[in-house]
């Protein structure tokens, strides 16, 4: 391939261009723009680089940080009708073990003194749960691979002033149509809801259709209810549903 | 450019130092920007053509060692060879962008030169005139690396060392090189004669 070449014959005194052009001092100027221009980008890529790592980091501990979340396991619940076993919020769906079957009339005959003054309707509370919960060792804990929930809290949620005065309160509250009862003048209800780590109860639900304004009233009730006392897990303070199964009986005339 | 070995080795040692403490400090490459400006600025020169551009590119060439001070290290040449290195890396991107054709000048005492080199002994004057007046026509049909071989090697004096370092070479890479390109040329104005004869 051939070259565009330009052939000289003859040059200018090269030497006295090159002392005419010769200038350290504008060198040195123009190293010292170099280095900072070069410092200049250097802080902007290392600027650059530092928001990358903070965006990544950030976005790592919002999408990538997973909180461990333990297996809800609903318990058996005694034929008494106690409370459903405490759920993980976010399991609270996965149910492994039977709903217990509905709370037996003479649960009525538990019921503190101060609930004997009925009006039309007796209620039965949901006991609380027998204190016989089986403790499994660590070991047990590891080698299982399905945790309870129960296992996991270590103490349950429950209310502040005690399951009477709950139990007080929703006497006092709860009123049913006749209408709702059934043919032996009873109506069973499943009302599960959350209590918060702080202990404020929401997400209250009821496993039966009920007409609206009195869904809409009992929904008030529960989430006006006294104060609970949230479940505790390992020393902190958690989420937890309960589910209480009540029924609701028409008083009977002998009293 | 090509000096003894003894000088080498002294020069090499005197630079070597002045190197290191320029590599300190800056301002201690004035003694070495003043000993080569002069022959950089020349070698620009006459391949540009153009005092103001080849003030620029002289600049830069200084400019361009100074800051890559610290990669340099001493291998046994003259300090020259890298300014040489970096003047020809940056002329050639300057041709590539401007699209300008290049220039050479055929110094009489560095084409004498390179004529001893091609013709033959016993070639009579007439026949060693008419090579050396078919000699630029001959260059121009060299390719760019090929014309930067002779041009370091005859108009600039340079050993087969110190061009290897320029242009990116072993040594005995850039000999065998030049010597085809020189057998090359010899070949070219041969066949010009001719077809010259022919036409004759």
């Amino acid at each position: 391939m051939k070259t565009s070449l330009k052939i000289l014959h003859k040059v200018p005194d090269l030497e006295e261009l090159a002392a005419k052009h010769q200038n350290f001092d504008a060198l040195m100027d123009a190293h010292a723009d170099e280095n900072i221009r070069k410092r200049k980008k250097l802080y902007k890529a290392s600027s650059f680089a530092m928001v990358i790592l903070a965006t990544a980091f950030l976005s790592w501990l919002y999408w990538g940080y997973e909180p461990q979340l333990t297996e809800p396991v609903e318990s058996q619940l005694e034929m008494s009708g106690q409370p459903k076993e405490q759920m993980i919020p976010a399991e609270k769906k996965e149910q492994e073990k039977e709903v217990s079957p509905l709370p037996e009339p003479m649960a009525k005959e538990r019921l503190e003194p101060a609930e004997k003054e009925v009006t039309e309707r007796e209620t039965v509370v949901a006991r609380q749960k027998p204190e016989n919960k089986e403790k499994k060792s660590e070991e047990e804990e590891i080698a299982s691979p399905q945790v309870t929930i129960k296992e996991k809290i270590t103490a349950d949620a429950e209310p502040v002033d005690g399951l009477e005065s709950l139990y007080r309160y929703l006497y006092k509250e709860i009123e049913l149509p006749d209408s709702l009862l059934g043919a032996d003048s009873r109506l069973f209800l499943e009302i599960e809801f959350m209590i918060g780590a702080e202990g404020e109860i929401s997400e209250v639900s009821f496993n039966k259709e009920l007409p609206v304004v009195l869904e809409k009233k009992l929904r008030k009730v529960f989430v006006e209810m006294p104060a609970w006392k949230p479940a505790l897990e390992k020393g902190e303070c958690v989420e937890s549903y309960m589910n209480l199964p009540i029924t609701f009986q028409k008083k009977s005339d002998k009293q | 450019m090509s000096l003894s070995e003894t000088e080498y080795r002294y020069l090499g040692l005197q630079e070597e130092k002045e190197v290191e403490r320029a590599k300190k400090d800056p301002k201690a490459f004035k003694p070495l920007y003043e000993r080569y400006y002069g022959k950089i600025y020349g070698f620009l020169f006459k391949r540009v053509n153009d005092e103001q551009i080849t003030a620029d590119l002289a600049s830069q060439t200084f400019l361009n060692a100074l800051l890559n001070l610290k990669k340099y290290e001493f291998r046994g040449l003259s300090f020259a060879a890298w300014l040489y290195r970096i003047a020809v890396n940056l002329s050639t991107d300057y041709f590539r962008q401007t699209k300008r054709s290049r220039a050479l000048y055929l110094d009489p005492d560095k084409t004498s030169d390179l004529f001893l080199e091609m013709v033959d002994e016993g070639e009579d004057e007439a026949e060693d005139l008419l090579h050396e007046l078919k000699l630029p026509m001959v260059l121009k049909a060299l390719s760019q690396k090929e014309l930067e071989l002779i041009e370091l090697r005859f108009f600039e004096e340079m050993s087969f060392k110190e061009i290897a370092f320029v242009v990116n070479l072993t040594e005995g890479n850039a000999r065998t090189k030049t010597h085809r390109i020189l057998r090359k040329m010899k070949m070219l104005i041969e066949s010009n004669e001719n077809k010259s004869q022919d036409i004759a």
